[in-house]
């Protein structure tokens, strides 16, 4: 152990000693092959370690950045691998990551259309003219933008019961698609008119730019904790298919997810498609395990000891449905980050034995609904993971009186 | 007990502190302030600078105000 520790420092002082030589005018070349063999066996959390630890000890950020440029040289240039993005939507090709990066373009253009105009302004002739009606014309593109907000981003939130802030941001868009319309029909029809190109013009450009600040500070933070990665994804899905502004995402985007099958083989638990599995009172084949799991009346889900969605059954009307792709998620990751620390609590209670169940009621329609949670453990006590057993127990609340005879 | 207003906050996260902000924030044209609807989701996520920025409303007059009404507010908020 202090072995380690002592690379560890033996290797923060070389760093620190690699920054230095970048910071007298070494070049990226001449230092390369130092911070190859330094880095060599090293994982990239580590190589970012450090440079947080020479951060932390007063080392500015700036100095750091130089490296950037040599881990590019030794990575092939990828510098991602050390600089990994620390939240989803840092990574490209998140819906948010994407709807930021056109929002940088919109800007872009923003502020070219606006040079435009005050060029029109100055002294007006056919090729200003022509220039602001192309930029115009470009900025119509917004609308792909919009279209995934209203159509992707917006269901979602009214399905969390935020309703008004859509509401109230979809009549802006609208009132932003008619304004860049208007200028576009004046443009064409009556250019000369400047006062009224420039009033329309200028009131247009601002409404986008303003758009942009209550989408950053409103609508992405909002979204952000409150959809579950699950729904990102069919987002992203569906994202294609109303295609984007003036960018496009460079990178696919994949929720991380765990191969429950091939994590099952790594850790030696044999599949066992044939033969019998023996139980404390009695052997089945699987097919009669899966039969009689989907029978019973009442849906479970068991996520592994270490967080992940393992089974669940597939009973004929499963209260919370459950698409095959929550399979190997993270638990975490099925929920709402707003409710995240609630379902980590009674993951932490059920580990840790403090408790051996945890369970909910709620109205849902015309259901009443108990969900419990049962901690799992092998006859030597040890965790296996959580169950969850959901009922709709409406039915059999009702129940009066007895029943001796069958139904014909 | 000092009333400190903090220009980074969350408008929902000051107003939950000091209900009593509420009716200042109205007055200054935050009028989605009364609407819970708006606070309830907006106001939980934008900070009052921000939403000052977005209605056009002058950061010092709302600080001035905030003075005004008791509250302090430190220096660095002020720029």
């Amino acid at each position: 152990m202090s072995e380690m520790i002592n690379n560890r420092e033996y290797r923060q002082k070389v760093l620190k000693e690699l920054i230095g030589e970048l910071h007298r005018g070494k070049s990226v070349e001449e230092v390369k092959e130092r911070f190859g063999e330094l880095i060599q066996g090293v994982s990239t959390t580590e190589i970012s370690q450090m440079e947080a630890a020479l951060v932390a000890e007063g080392m500015p950020v700036e100095e750091i950045q130089r490296l950037c440029d040599v881990h590019a040289a030794v990575f092939k240039g990828s510098i991602e691998e050390i600089h990994r993005p620390q939240k989803p939507e840092e990574t490209p090709g998140h819906p948010i990551h994407t709807f930021r990066m056109e929002n940088r373009a919109i800007e872009a253009l923003v502020d070219r259309i606006r040079e435009d105009l005050a060029a029109y302004n100055d002294g007006e002739d056919k090729k200003t003219v022509k220039k602001l009606l192309e930029g115009f014309e470009e900025l119509t593109e917004i609308e792909k933008h919009y279209l995934r907000k209203e159509n992707l981003l917006f269901p979602y939130m009214e399905k969390y019961g935020i309703t008004t802030p859509p509401k109230v941001m979809w009549g802006v868009d609208d009132e932003i698609r008619e304004a860049v319309k208007k200028v576009i029909a004046l443009l064409k029809s009556n250019p000369a008119d400047k006062a009224k190109v420039y009033e329309l013009a200028d009131e247009a450009l601002t409404k986008v730019s303003d758009m942009i600040f209550k989408e950053e500070s409103i609508l992405f933070p909002l979204v952000l904790e409150t959809l579950t990665e699950d729904e990102w994804y069919h987002i992203y899905n569906e994202s294609k298919d109303f295609g984007y502004t003036l960018v496009k995402p460079k990178a696919k985007w994949k929720p991380v997810r765990v191969d429950v099958e091939e994590k099952a083989l790594e850790s030696g638990e044999e599949p066992s498609n044939d033969g019998y599995i023996e139980f404390d009172a009695g052997i089945m084949t699987p097919e009669e395990v899966n039969a009689v799991l989907n029978t019973l009346p009442l849906d479970m889900t068991f996520v592994d000891k270490d967080g992940h969605v393992k089974y669940f059954s597939m009973g004929k009307e499963r209260i919370f449905s459950r698409p095959k792709t929550v399979l190997g998620r993270e638990v975490q990751n099925c929920h709402p980050p707003a409710s995240v620390h609630v379902v980590e609590k009674i993951v932490e209670d059920l580990k840790s034995g403090k408790k051996d169940h945890e369970d909910f009621w709620i109205r849902m329609g015309p259901r009443y609904v108990f969900i419990r949670y049962f901690a799992v453990r092998n006859a030597k006590g040890e965790y296996l993971g959580v169950l969850e057993v959901t009922q709709d127990i409406k039915p059999i609340q009702e129940i009066t009186g007895e029943k001796r005879l069958a139904t014909d | 007990m000092e009333r400190l207003l903090n220009v980074d906050q969350t408008v929902l996260g000051l107003v939950q502190q000091y209900p009593e902000a509420v009716e200042i924030l109205k007055d200054l044209g935050f009028e989605n302030i009364t609407n819970p609807a708006m606070l309830n989701t907006v106001g939980r996520v934008i900070t009052l600078r921000k939403g000052a920025a977005m209605k056009g409303i002058a950061l010092d007059k709302i600080i001035r105000t905030f003075r005004d009404m008791g509250f302090t507010v430190r220096e660095e908020y002020s720029v």
